[in-house]
């Protein structure tokens, strides 16, 4: 029968809560540590750490758990949790100068000072299944992959703040990039966690969607540029650099900066002529443009730039802009959590409105009777009287 | 720089005992952040719209006149003399840098419409202003009836009765030789000249006091273009509109404005009856541009 | 079928509030911004007021604009009711109904229309008018009815600004030209007190005439689109519709309730295999009501 047309809808959600709870559920020794998520899924823990837009590994790692893997869920959760947490105030500014850096490369120069830094990256193995591990007891021969301490696998920081210049500054010192920073300089960025977006939206706004955005949907739409719908063309990576960054905020007695914690953090400066489109102060001038998302999600981090650029560029061309140049296009639809709810919300009955349109059908076709008096009998004598005042 | 009055004498009388349906003072549009260097280094006497200080592009400015009932001033220029932007800034298509302008319908012609909140400037130029584009796809959605096209008009003008709609739509596209057969076609499926028809039809919906031509028949083909003309002419005889006409070409000055301003990097150089301009232009712009054609 | 006694809901959840969360789930700066909008939006109806919508344990899309106005506003005394397509047991309403109980505890919760203080719905208004001591909460989708004639929200905002809505009424000109009449069904686009055109939300055309003058406020929540707008007591909503083609409200004949035989509410179908159809009130506080009367004999 129908999922509402009968009463008993109570107990069918009681029903279906039993059975997320109990037939596949693992028993409390069988279940997954948290602390196992973090080290052997840290790209999920990440992901979901940067969509849910609440830096919190072992939370993140309790909701990827929770939901079984389901990363778009997983991400939900730790937004809804995060609106449960008041807002007492907002971190002070960070350099990327300041981070302590696991992982730096640069796309634009051979070598770079300070040097490149190839770190922890699967970029240059070959993507073949381990087929040995099949057959191999869970326990026995051969580590498997990540179990090993953190330390050993190249994801703890060993290098000190400051030892790697920005390459963005040495480009600036080269004197070719631009030195205006169109668009970028503002009073106090805007928080579209408290205000929703109004068009056209400042920078600041667009780069704190970006990061909360969806990874796959950020990777489509900057992809879809790169590939000529516009965008700010396929763009050079400066540098992306990854590693954990120092959180600052303003000593509430003292009035004083103090760090209070680190967060593992991905950041990417992307340059290009076909960058920012604004009047350069000097010819040839490269623009720059900017990503920075929790955890290690490059690819991420990479098309948020991607977009930043594409979004900083005027569309010049006839009609609408493209996906990747349009404001509204891009921040109303990269937003995980916002999209996958809307879309299953598809699921819910509609059979009010269907039924709504279903009248009008049958009306049209003779089924029933119009009177543009509405009907007499209704509850309401006067209820359609809908156009007067 | 000097604006060439040919006939000092009628600008002052002819038209006294009317009161300007429009008037304009110092009409200026800037594109780009502007300086104070802006307007006097650019101009016909600078041969160029584009300040060297900043960079910003002057496209119209300090453009100056008066438009009486049911009179036709032109406007020509070649190509960014500033001609279009202007009209695009009365019809408020975009906002003026500076300058003023006055509609005798607003507010007893006291009160800048520029400065007019967002709501009245919708309604000006719904309700007392018309516009005819070069570009047919500006003026009219050509995916919605040709019918639905004049009544968007109507309907912002409070009309709520269809069948009032239609016949005042039906009338207006009849007028402008558009078959009643044809209003709920939609545009799209239409030539060019009957597209400017259209938007004729459009743009005389409300009855307005002014209406504005932005090239309308630069696209058509000369021979679509007289007979466009030709109903343009009509509308001048029978209905008290008052139009301003933009154009390059002056042949289409000459058969609708009395009046005529001419315009080079963004300036007015001559202004003055239309046909004195044409017989004896005194700016040497003016001149070149007469010169250049077989009139 | 057999009708329930659809007294207050159990009780048995209300001991203490959801250990770890604060009350009504959102915490109380949120809230307060909430009410902030809130009245912004009373003050100008009709009018979509942005605001920072903050994500809750219930998808985007499920109803989250509309909870999170009711989170804002509970507190003690306050009874709420829940429904989704009229119906209480719904299990998006029972979800949604089940969180209040969760995080507020001392929020009575109830299936009646007349008792409750606070009513949550998604896609009706009750049958049963509202009093003036009464909230309706309606869950919005697409808060823009410009949207069907402009995608961009900039624009939108601007005609909204402007009230330069001859666009929105060539649609419906273009509607009657092609079709011979308005053909739109649920979510019927209204002009608010004179000024904001507004989308009722998709509630069934039916359902608008019970906006219109109304004694209770009615407050509508865009969670995922981050606006809430209001209709306040006494305050004209006019369906934007010709002289010469009125508005009209869904018509069911000479149709009956199934269940209780009621010809004045909103029916919907109920298709049986062989492809008949039956039909019964969407309203299931209403339809119960009246099957409770009726076997008392208090009809």
């Amino acid at each position: 029968m129908a999922y509402t047309a009968v009463k008993g809808g109570a107990d069918a959600i009681a029903e279906a809560e039993k059975l997320i709870n109990q037939p596949q559920k693992p028993s409390e020794e069988q279940l997954v540590e948290l602390r196992q998520i973090q080290h052997q899924f840290p790209a999920a823990v990440d992901k979901v750490m940067g969509e849910g837009g609440l830096y919190a590994p072992e939370l993140a790692a309790l909701a990827v758990r929770q939901v079984e893997g389901d990363l778009f869920e997983a991400a939900f959760m730790l937004r809804a949790y995060r609106s449960t947490l008041p807002r007492f105030g907002y971190s002070l500014p960070t350099r990327g100068s300041a981070m302590r850096v696991i992982r730096r490369i640069s796309s634009t120069f051979r070598d770079i000072p300070g040097g490149q830094l190839l770190g922890r990256t699967r970029d240059y193995t070959q993507r073949l299944l381990n087929l040995e591990e099949l057959t191999a007891s869970p326990n026995g021969h051969g580590p498997p992959y990540g179990s090993a301490p953190a330390a050993e696998a190249g994801t703890e920081p060993a290098t000190e703040p400051g030892r790697f210049p920005k390459v963005a500054d040495v480009m600036r010192a080269m004197g070719i990039l631009n030195t205006s920073t169109p668009n970028g300089v503002e009073r106090e960025p805007d928080d579209i966690t408290r205000e929703s977006m109004r068009f056209p939206v400042t920078r600041s706004a667009w780069l704190q969607a970006l990061a909360r955005g969806e990874s796959g949907a950020l990777v489509c739409l900057a992809y879809s540029g790169m590939r000529g719908y516009g965008g700010g063309g396929h763009g050079t990576i400066a540098e992306l650099r990854v590693g954990d960054l120092p959180l600052t905020v303003t000593h509430p007695l003292t009035g004083e900066p103090v760090t209070i914690g680190r967060y593992r953090a991905t950041e990417v400066e992307m340059t290009g002529p076909e960058g920012p489109s604004e009047k350069t102060t000097h010819a040839g001038g490269y623009g720059l443009s900017y990503g920075l998302v929790f955890g290690q999600n490059e690819r991420k981090a990479i098309s948020m730039a991607l977009l930043d650029s594409s979004l900083q560029s005027t569309w010049a061309g006839e009609g609408n802009p493209p996906p990747a140049n349009d404001q509204e296009m891009v921040l109303y639809h990269t937003d995980g959590i916002e999209s996958f709810g809307f879309v299953e919300h598809l699921k819910l009955p509609h059979f009010v409105t269907f039924g709504s349109g279903l009248q009008l059908k049958l009306e049209a076709d003779g089924v029933m009777t119009s009177s543009p008096n509405g009907a007499s009998d209704h509850a309401e004598g006067d209820a359609n009287d809908g156009n007067g005042n | 720089m000097t604006i060439t009055q040919t006939d000092p004498v009628n600008a002052g009388q002819t038209f006294r005992d009317t009161a300007p349906v429009l008037r304009v003072e110092n009409l200026t549009r800037i594109f780009g952040p502007g300086c104070p260097d802006c307007v006097a280094r650019t101009g016909p006497e600078a041969e160029t719209n584009t300040c060297p200080t900043c960079g910003s592009v002057v496209a119209c400015a300090d453009v100056s006149f008066e438009l009486r009932p049911g009179r036709t001033i032109g406007i020509v220029g070649e190509s960014g003399s500033g001609k279009t932007t202007a009209l695009r800034c009365l019809y408020g298509d975009l906002a003026p840098t500076s300058g003023r302008a006055y509609l005798s319908v607003y507010r007893d012609g006291e009160r800048d419409i520029f400065e007019a909140d967002p709501q009245d400037r919708r309604r000006i130029r719904n309700f007392h202003l018309g516009m005819v584009y070069q570009n047919p796809s500006q003026g009219l959605n050509l995916l919605i009836s040709s019918g639905g096209n004049v009544a968007e008009r109507l309907l912002a003008a409070e009309w709520r009765k269809v069948a009032a709609i239609r016949d005042r739509a039906a009338g207006l596209l009849g007028r402008m030789e558009i078959p009643v057969s044809r209003m709920d076609e939609i545009p799209a499926n239409f030539s060019g000249g009957m597209q400017q028809r259209v938007q004729v039809a459009k743009a005389l919906a409300n009855g307005p006091v002014v209406v504005l031509l932005d090239e309308m028949t630069s696209g058509l083909d000369v021979s679509v273009q007289a007979g466009v003309l030709d109903l343009m002419q009509d509308i001048q005889r029978q209905e008290q509109v008052a139009m301003v006409v933009v154009s390059h070409d002056l042949g289409v000055v000459r058969l609708l404005c009395e009046r005529t301003l001419v315009m080079k990097n963004g300036r007015v150089v001559e202004a003055g009856v239309t046909d004195q301009i044409l017989e004896d232009p005194h700016h040497p712009y003016t001149q070149l541009l007469v010169s250049s054609v077989n009139m | 079928m057999t009708a329930t006694v659809t007294n207050p809901v159990s009780t048995d959840q209300q001991a203490e509030a959801l250990p770890g969360y604060n009350y009504a789930f959102l915490d109380e700066i949120s809230k307060k911004a909430i009410r902030r909008s809130l009245l912004k939006a009373v003050a100008l109806p009709g009018y979509q007021v942005p605001f920072g919508s903050r994500e809750l344990p219930i998808a985007r899309g499920w109803g989250t604009g509309g909870l999170q106005i009711t989170l804002a506003l509970i507190g003690a005394g306050d009874t709420v009711k829940v429904i989704d397509q009229g119906e209480d047991d719904s299990v998006n309403a029972v979800n949604i109904r089940r969180l209040v109980e969760r995080t507020a505890p001392d929020v009575t919760t109830t299936t009646e229309t007349g008792t409750a203080t606070i009513i949550q719905t998604r896609h009706r208004v009750p049958e049963q008018p509202l009093r003036e001591d009464q909230i309706l909460v309606l869950q919005v989708p697409l808060p823009e009815p410009l949207r069907l004639v402009e995608r961009r929200e900039a624009e939108t905002r601007r005609m909204h600004g402007e009230a330069d809505y001859s666009r929105m009424w060539v649609a419906l000109y273009e509607d009657i030209v092609q079709n011979g009449r308005l053909t739109r069904a649920a979510g019927y686009p209204a002009l608010v007190n004179g000024r904001h055109v507004m989308t009722p939300s998709p509630i069934p055309r039916w359902d608008l005439p019970q906006l219109h003058m109304s004694q209770h406020l009615s407050l509508f929540g865009a969670g995922r689109e981050k606006r809430i707008y209001a209709v306040p007591p006494l305050t004209s909503v006019v369906p934007l519709s010709f002289e010469d083609y009125p508005f009209t409200i869904e018509q069911f004949g000479d149709r009956a309730c199934a269940r209780c035989g009621s010809t004045t509410s909103f029916l919907v179908a109920i298709p049986n295999e062989d492809g008949s159809v039956e039909y019964s009130c969407s309203d299931s506080d209403w339809c119960y009501s009246r099957i409770d009367a009726q076997e008392h004999g208090t009809a």
